[in-house]
């Protein structure tokens, strides 16, 4: 059981996102903390996938997820990757902001993002390239190290691992000179074709 | 008392030598020490003085926040002595709180491991991440004040430097541009001449403490003995049950209990491979016809390749 102050809470939480799970555990959603109200208590928005929601909520809720989400790539907009680590610094507020956050890609820090953090989703190496050579898709994650993406600035799509460019899909293959991690590559594309 | 009876110490108000250097079966290896305990509600530790321990106030804490210090890095029966030292305090100052804005801080030290050995604890603490976080309290994982490396992925080009340093410099660089807050922190070897542990959460259980600090010290040994970070990483190949074993020896079941280590070993190892790696940058084809850039960092990185 978490007994928080208001001072607490706000020092905290305030102006952070937390997530809100879902009644059936499926999902969770985006929850910005506007304020506490009393002792053990706070306003927040609750993101929903089409709509918004301002309520009132105790910390103990069994559906307020503390946690922070784990890193790394995920799948965002459906069409869409980014890359997102933590920076290492101290941080007195709790819950996730753009200020604690390296995120590389084309992509701002908005709910949007923290629904993705919260819920990863990959997408299979075939879907992903006919969808990129399609033009359905701009990218996606393949797991939580690799992401491959159309970039302005390159002819092909490019393979990323983690933050760094490491090869390009080119001529209906992908190319990666480092040779360990071409090895982790094929890995990743074993458990998710 | 008689002057001759006096000893030097007194007669110079210096502080005299606590130590002994003796070995104790209770510690794993007879490396030294430092320890720090935060913990909150302490005011009636400021009132007295210990032996092994200082009272220093810390602001970042609520009600009365203090740190407890070893007074110098201690080893062996000097350890045992300090730890025992510490059960007192925290028997006869029950009020005193660990909450969950407490930690603990142990620093091992380094001054006598060359840049090799170094390289090979950073790289043995990565492959072993999840399973110290998993130790160190499950607070400290999802904690803001020391991410781990898992999770602050930008840390990894100043960590290469010490694993792959091209010179003295880019060892030298590498410590100063460490950021202290995350669970291994390298920075303090600069300050103290130390590797500091912060992946432990606040606790009054001395039990716990000796625990972390014996695991620390057994990896340590590995380190001091494996051949290169290279070997580390083909031991984490091996999987989570056969390094815990290697590393951590009779210590592996802690380090394996609950299977937390076993669900993230394999994360674990792809940092391990990414901190070994050369990390050259590759280059893509370019898009000669896309719209000129006003990215600041494209332009910077465009008249690096210039120079």
């Amino acid at each position: 059981m978490i007994d928080m102050t208001s001072e607490d809470i706000n020092r905290t939480y305030a102006e952070t996102y937390l997530g809100f799970m879902d009644e059936d555990a499926n999902k969770v959603h985006p929850l910005f903390v506007l304020g506490a109200t009393e002792r053990n208590n706070f306003n927040a928005i609750i993101y929903f996938d089409d709509e918004r929601e301002e309520r009132s909520f105790s910390i103990n809720d069994p559906q307020i997820v503390l946690t922070y989400p784990d890193s790394g790539a995920v799948t965002v907009s459906d069409n869409d990757a980014v890359f997102v680590s933590r920076q290492a610094q101290r941080q007195w507020r709790r819950g996730i902001t753009s200020r604690h956050l390296v995120i590389t890609g084309d992509k701002k820090f908005d709910p949007a993002l923290v629904r993705a953090m919260y819920n990863p989703t990959y997408i299979g190496y075939a879907a992903l390239i006919a969808g990129i050579e399609s033009g359905s898709i701009n990218g996606g994650a393949l797991d939580r190290n690799f992401w491959i993406r159309k970039n302005v600035k390159y002819v092909n799509p490019v393979v990323m691992f983690r933050t760094q460019v490491i090869g390009e899909y080119k001529d209906g293959g992908i190319l990666i000179k480092d040779k360990e991690i071409g090895a982790l590559f094929e890995e990743a594309v074993n458990v998710n074709p | 008392m008689l002057t001759r009876d006096r000893r030097m110490h007194e007669i110079f108000e210096q502080q005299p030598e606590i130590r002994s250097f003796l070995p104790d079966v209770t510690i794993s290896s007879n490396r030294c020490i430092g320890i720090e305990v935060e913990l909150e509600n302490a005011h009636s530790l400021f009132d007295e003085a210990y032996k092994y321990w200082r009272v220093i106030p810390d602001d970042s804490l609520r009600n009365s926040g203090a740190e407890l210090v070893l007074r110098q890095p201690l080893a062996g029966t000097d350890l045992k002595k300090a730890l025992h030292e510490l059960s007192g305090v925290f028997y006869n100052n029950p009020e005193v709180n660990a909450s969950e804005r407490t930690s603990v801080h142990v620093h091992v030290d380094a001054r006598d491991l060359t840049v090799n050995q170094v390289g090979n604890v950073l790289t043995t603490y990565i492959a072993a991440e999840s399973a110290l976080y998993k130790l160190g309290g499950k607070n400290r994982y999802d904690n803001i004040y020391c991410p781990g490396v898992s999770a602050a992925t930008e840390q990894m080009p100043v960590m290469r430097q010490i694993v792959r340093p091209r010179n003295t410099t880019d060892v030298i660089r590498a410590c100063n541009e460490w950021c202290k807050y995350t669970g291994i922190n390298l920075r303090s070897i600069i300050e103290r001449g130390s590797i500091e542990f912060r992946a432990h959460e606040g606790t009054t259980s001395v039990t716990r403490i000796r625990e972390w600090v014996n695991v620390l010290l057994t990896m340590f040994r590995y380190a001091e003995n494996v051949e290169n970070p290279k070997q580390v990483g083909t031991h984490a190949s091996l999987g989570a049950s056969a390094f815990a074993e290697r590393v951590f020896r009779q210590k592996a079941n802690v380090v394996l209990e609950d299977g937390v280590y076993e669900r993230y070993s394999h994360n674990n190892y792809i940092n391990v491979i990414d901190l070994l790696r050369e990390a050259k940058e590759y280059k893509p084809e370019p898009n000669k016809e896309a719209a000129p850039t006003t990215d600041i960092e494209s332009i910077l990185a465009e008249l690096d390749n210039f120079i």
